[in-house]
């Protein structure tokens, strides 16, 4: 435990030195006041149209944040050769990919809840109330892009970075997608797609339960029992791609 | 030092002029791109989790063609295409479906497509009375007091409603009687809005019903009346409405505001 507190302490301070942290948070800021200006244009629909746009700039940014970085944390210490110090001293690579995750996790949490914080003065000093559903759409963003970060740790450790950012958002996609191609399925008659259609949708991560946006912006309640959700299907996807990462990391030569 | 500065400034002016005159020469019709703007329930698949953030920014694009066609005196052949997309990105939507319908009736004169518009609001939020009264509503300004009945009739049967239906569907009843009071639902919703649109809107309803009452009288008195004073004074409408400050009258004929 000891040794990935050290490995993410240190993957968080090398993304804090590079001021991605301040660099992101500014735009994010930025982006967000920018949003007043389709207050006096959305006819009428200001409060709604803010607040949608808010939601979906965070996710968007963070989204970018860990596809940049994630895809280059692994790269850059096989690049620069760091990662023979690392494995100079007794760490498995589970330990290794695990700090990393946490680090660059650490990174997202905290960019997220200055974002949010962020936002959540920003409706009150426009709107004037406190509108504190949008705290449950920060935690569940929180889950969905620490698992969309262990699958870009994963694909960076056999792809380029280029390659796997690309397949990362490609993943994201089908992760907000794959339940509209079962709906689809389930009109089709062809046995071959709807194998297919649950193939994707059960082997790809799925936020279908997770993207609550339209329940907050509209006040309609959802089910309490998605909080349990968050606490099992995402954490599982985490320690799987992690684990998997890390197989595949022993499979290299250089250990 | 000032030399690059010099030249960075004489590069970015060189740039705005550049876009500038090619912006002048080659005019753009900014509205054929929504021909090619898929059918909304297609958009939902490609959109990847953001179907409300498209939805708003259409709702935006949607004020702008509106009034983009309004100032060239367009034909607003996309605007139900436009409202289509909207409501099927975001289902839960109400003012989608609402002012849609609204917008449809008004500008396109198709009842028709109002009415799938609001079937459609229907159909994906069966809670809400509101969109029975709209719909009746729909039926009601285009004279269709039977439909218009029955829709409001189907709106007073929820629990929520206001008696805002049960009005109407007695209205509906008294059929061209019931037409006068229209002009006070005009109005309120001309005082209640903050869309300019729908504020359009309702001063044309307003029109409209002095129109109506205007050929109500020529039809029974076999005349046609002096000035809006006489139909008020022979109790073809209930009020003459006031709108910042101007008045809505008849001159040679016309209805003005």
């Amino acid at each position: 435990m000891r040794k990935i507190k050290a490995i993410a302490f240190n993957t968080f301070k090398e993304g804090s030195r590079d001021r991605t942290l301040l660099s992101v948070s500014i735009a994010g800021i930025i982006i967000l006041i920018s949003s007043i200006v389709f207050i006096p244009i959305s006819v009428g629909q200001g409060i709604r149209v803010v607040l949608n746009f808010g939601l979906s700039v965070i996710e968007i940014l963070l989204l970018f944040q860990i596809i940049f970085v994630g895809t280059r944390i692994i790269y850059d210490e096989l690049e620069k050769k760091t990662i023979y110090t690392i494995f100079s001293k007794p760490v498995k690579p589970l330990e290794v990919f695990a700090g990393k995750f946490l680090g660059l996790g650490l990174i997202i949490f905290i960019i997220e809840t200055i974002l949010f914080i962020f936002f959540f003065l920003f409706i009150r000093l426009i709107f004037g109330f406190f509108f504190f559903r949008i705290f449950h759409w920060y935690i569940f963003l929180l889950f969905e892009l620490l698992l969309i970060e262990s699958v870009v740790l994963f694909l960076s450790t056999f792809m380029s970075p280029i390659t796997s950012g690309i397949i990362s958002f490609l993943i994201y996609f089908i992760a907000n997608t794959s339940h509209y191609i079962k709906e689809f399925s389930l009109k089709v008659h062809n046995l071959f797609f709807k194998i297919f259609a649950n193939i994707v949708y059960y082997l790809f991560p799925n936020f279908s339960f997770t993207n609550i946006k339209n329940n907050i912006v509209y006040i309609i309640p959802f089910e309490r029992e998605l909080y349990l959700f968050l606490l099992s299907y995402p954490i599982l996807y985490i320690i799987l791609m992690l684990y998997l990462s890390s197989i595949l990391f022993e499979r290299k030569e250089f250990l | 030092m000032i030399r690059k500065i010099f030249l960075i400034f004489f590069l970015i002016l060189f740039i705005f002029f550049i876009e500038y005159s090619f912006e002048r020469k080659i005019p753009k019709d900014i509205n054929t791109e929504l021909l090619y703007f898929p059918k909304g329930e297609n958009v939902k698949y490609i959109v990847s989790g953001f179907n409300n953030l498209l939805a708003d920014l259409l709702w935006i694009r949607g004020a702008v063609y509106y009034g983009d066609e309004k100032i060239r005196g367009g034909k607003f052949e996309y605007l139900y295409h436009i409202y289509d997309i909207i409501t099927s990105l975001d289902k839960r939507f109400l003012n989608g479906y609402i002012f849609g319908s609204f917008f449809i009736n008004y500008q396109l004169k198709n009842l028709k497509l109002a009415i799938q518009l609001l079937d459609k609001g229907i159909r994906e939020l069966p809670d809400e009375w509101v969109l029975h009264f709209y719909k009746g509503f729909m039926y009601y300004i285009s004279y269709d007091f039977e439909n218009a009945y029955k829709s409001f009739l189907v709106g007073s049967k929820f629990e929520k409603n206001t008696d805002r239906c049960k009005k109407f569907a007695y209205m509906s009843l008294l059929k061209e009687k019931g037409v006068q009071n229209l002009l006070y639902y005009w109005k309120e919703m001309y005082e209640k809005s903050n869309n300019i649109f729908t504020k359009e809107i309702a001063v044309e309803g307003m029109k409209e019903c002095i129109r109506y009452a205007m050929k109500k009288y020529e039809r029974e008195r076999k005349k046609s009346p002096k000035s809006i004073f006489e139909l008020l004074k022979e109790k073809y409408i209930p009020f003459i409405p006031v709108i910042e400050n101007r008045m809505i009258r008849i001159e040679k004929g016309e209805v003005i505001w």
